[in-house]
């Protein structure tokens, strides 16, 4: 399955194309496509849409727990990073 | 401190209300991605994994009290409540907001700080021994040098599209603590026998993926001559160097393919037409700069207090921090204190916005207010007197500021990595947490004694793996992060990259592998030989029979 992961603008924070071609920012509310011209259809509305930057498809996996991105550098995108800020570790 | 004149007032002033236009014609849709993205990096503003990030500069790694407690407003206000001090010297802020960032470059503008300059292809922040104006090995203040380029860089029409960036780094001491060797233009101060100053220019150095230890193009330099023969050698590289080719555009590839004798031609040549027009530098202006670094009002104290020698008798965690983290001063009864920015299975170089106050507040207390930020990501205060040294190590021990590993095995260099570098292809601070945590006993730490240990989440070495005595540097295989681990790097003045070990680790067996590598070199040093001596001794053989033939660690390939 595919997904369609872009940047905000305002705030560079990560998004998910939902199935109401609006933005969200939790994996679990994004839309996921399981055919190539799904995919192209998501990257052709996110290519037009002026509020984010940097639009891709990327691969994931629905598991009993959750539903993740396949690779590293995009489950560190989705779910922030692996390691707590200073901010929280020193507390 | 260096301090803003009106131009700088004036420039950055104007500079902030051009960028905030920028955002907002590319917040309304007016300017694309494309043509915003090179004029928000000439702001150090980038787009990273989770958000922008703002890298700041920090001149020189001269902070005042003032400009930290902004560090730490700006922490709270627009970030996450820390920031991340850089291997450059700056630091770097990694959850801005594109809508928010003009009044966050108003409020840094305030005390004399900005970010112009920070990314691009550009003169970055001129970097330099950390303990300038201090140390007690030190021949020169290069302060009033670097501060001279900094003005003359900033904004500097000719030099603001260069084929790559560009770093300068400049020591007065003959101990290099800056590293001067890996920069585009690396410069050493020396003293002739009359006691006059000048510097050795060396050119070419760099690190990434091919990385070059920078060469002396030229023995000696009249600080009057400065100007013009770097001017000189960024002409060169303007007009030499390759713009077609990312990767080869940085100088050491055009010193390196031209040579340094064909490239010393060409900048003399350059030299020889602008050497003494307006960009002589007068003593007149070299005083007035050196007028900005004015000691601070020391007292007349005498060296080593009594007391600070019956605390360290009897209070041996004194003492061993007293060993590893505070440094010789020029003046008589003070001392330079390093706070590490390394507690244990921390993140390196990471400080939240409680305790920048707190060092600030420490700062005015005992350093006259001022501070360095190191290019191994820790704060120095500069001025404290020996007699406090006692009071300020329990204040600072009270905030886990006071953990007794300068230059030791847990000072660990750490790049950002994959948790949130858009370059980045692994995870280095996970790394660098393993091993603070791995190696925690502080008598083990001191038996090893000086060795630099450096990560890097990828070969663009932002973590400078390539000059750490042990370095690490984060590959992806088939998806999964492996480390491969070089040996015998140094960046002081005898700077050496380090070779290659063997195949690369999986993460779980990397404090397993340097285990194995400070194992053997306790086993095998001679009296109180430092590791890179004893591996300058003996080669990388023995320890790569530790680390791949006798231990059970899995290598991939």
């Amino acid at each position: 399955m595919q997904m369609l992961i872009a940047t905000r603008l305002t705030d560079g924070r990560v998004v998910f194309l939902t199935a109401s071609h609006g933005w969200t920012e939790s994996i679990d509310n994004g839309v996921a496509v399981d055919s190539i011209e799904a995919g192209d259809e998501l990257l052709d509305i996110a290519q037009r849409a002026a509020d984010i930057v940097d639009p891709y498809l990327i691969d994931v996996i629905d598991s009993e727990s959750r539903r993740r991105p396949a690779v590293l550098r995009e489950a560190i995108r989705a779910f922030g990073p692996s390691v707590p800020a200073a901010s929280e570790s020193l507390r | 401190m260096y301090r803003y004149d009106e131009f700088d007032s004036q420039l950055v002033a104007d500079r902030i209300g051009q960028f905030r236009r920028q955002i907002a014609k590319r917040l309304g849709g007016e300017l694309s991605e494309d043509q915003f993205k090179p004029l928000r990096l000439m702001n150090g503003l980038y787009l990273q994994l989770h958000a922008y990030m703002l890298r700041v500069n920090v001149p020189y790694g001269t902070l005042s009290s003032e400009q930290l407690r902004v560090f730490a407003r700006i922490a709270r206000k627009y970030d996450r409540g820390f920031g991340h001090f850089t291997t450059r010297q700056n630091i770097q802020f990694n959850w801005i907001k594109l809508e928010e960032v003009a009044d966050l470059m108003e409020e840094l503008a305030a005390v004399e700080v900005t970010s112009i300059q920070s990314s691009g292809n550009c003169i970055r922040n001129i970097t330099a021994d950390q303990y300038a104006g201090r140390a007690k090995d030190e021949l020169v203040d290069p302060r009033p040098y670097c501060e001279l380029l900094r003005q003359y860089s900033l904004l500097h029409p000719e030099f603001s599209y260069l084929p790559r960036k560009f770093k300068i780094a400049i020591t007065g001491s003959p101990n290099d603590r800056a590293a001067v060797a890996l920069h585009d233009i690396g410069m050493r101060m020396h003293v002739d026998s009359n006691g006059r100053p000048g510097f050795e220019v060396l050119v070419g150095g760099g690190q990434g993926r091919t990385p070059m230890i920078a060469q002396t193009i030229r023995e000696w330099l009249d600080p009057n001559d400065v100007l013009a023969y770097v001017e000189a050698i960024l002409r060169v590289y303007n007009t030499h160097g390759r713009r077609d080719n990312i990767h080869k555009a940085r100088i050491k590839i055009i010193v390196n393919q031209l040579g340094i004798e064909r490239f010393r031609e060409l900048v003399e040549t350059e030299w020889r037409q602008i050497r003494g027009g307006p960009l002589a530098v007068p003593q007149a202006e070299i005083d007035r700069l050196e007028a900005y670094f004015a000691p601070p009002p020391y007292r007349a104290l005498k060296h080593q207090s009594l007391e600070v020698q019956r605390q360290a008798g009897t209070d041996t965690a004194f003492a061993r921090w007293l060993d590893s983290n505070v440094v010789e001063h020029k003046m008589p009864g003070y001392a330079i204190v390093n706070v590490s920015l390394k507690p244990t299975g921390r993140v390196p170089g990471d400080l939240d916005a409680d305790r920048m106050e707190a060092v600030a507040d420490l700062a005015d207390r005992f350093s006259f207010g001022e501070l360095r930020v190191t290019h191994r990501q820790n704060l120095v205060l500069t001025d404290v007197e020996q007699q406090n040294l006692y009071e300020l190590w329990q204040l600072l021990d009270g905030l886990e500021l006071a953990t007794p590993n300068v230059g030791r095995l847990t000072d660990i260099v750490s790049c950002p990595g994959l948790d949130y570098c858009s370059l980045a292809n692994a995870r280095s601070i996970p790394v660098a947490q393993a091993l603070s945590r791995h190696f925690v006993d502080i008598d083990q730490l001191a038996l090893v004694g000086d060795l630099t240990l450096n990560v890097s989440g990828c070969m663009n070495a932002c973590g400078h793996h390539h000059v750490g005595n042990i370095g690490i540097l984060g590959v992806l295989k088939r998806g999964e992060e492996y480390f491969q681990l070089t040996l015998g790097g140094s960046s002081d003045e005898h700077t050496a990259l380090g070779q290659r070990l063997g195949p690369a680790l999986a993460q779980p067996e990397v404090p397993v592998a340097i285990d194995a590598i400070v194992s053997t070199y306790l086993e095998i040093r001679r009296g109180d030989e430092r590791f890179l001596e004893t591996f300058r001794r003996v080669g990388i053989e023995p320890f790569k029979s530790a680390v791949y033939g006798s231990t059970d660690t899995r290598a991939v390939a």
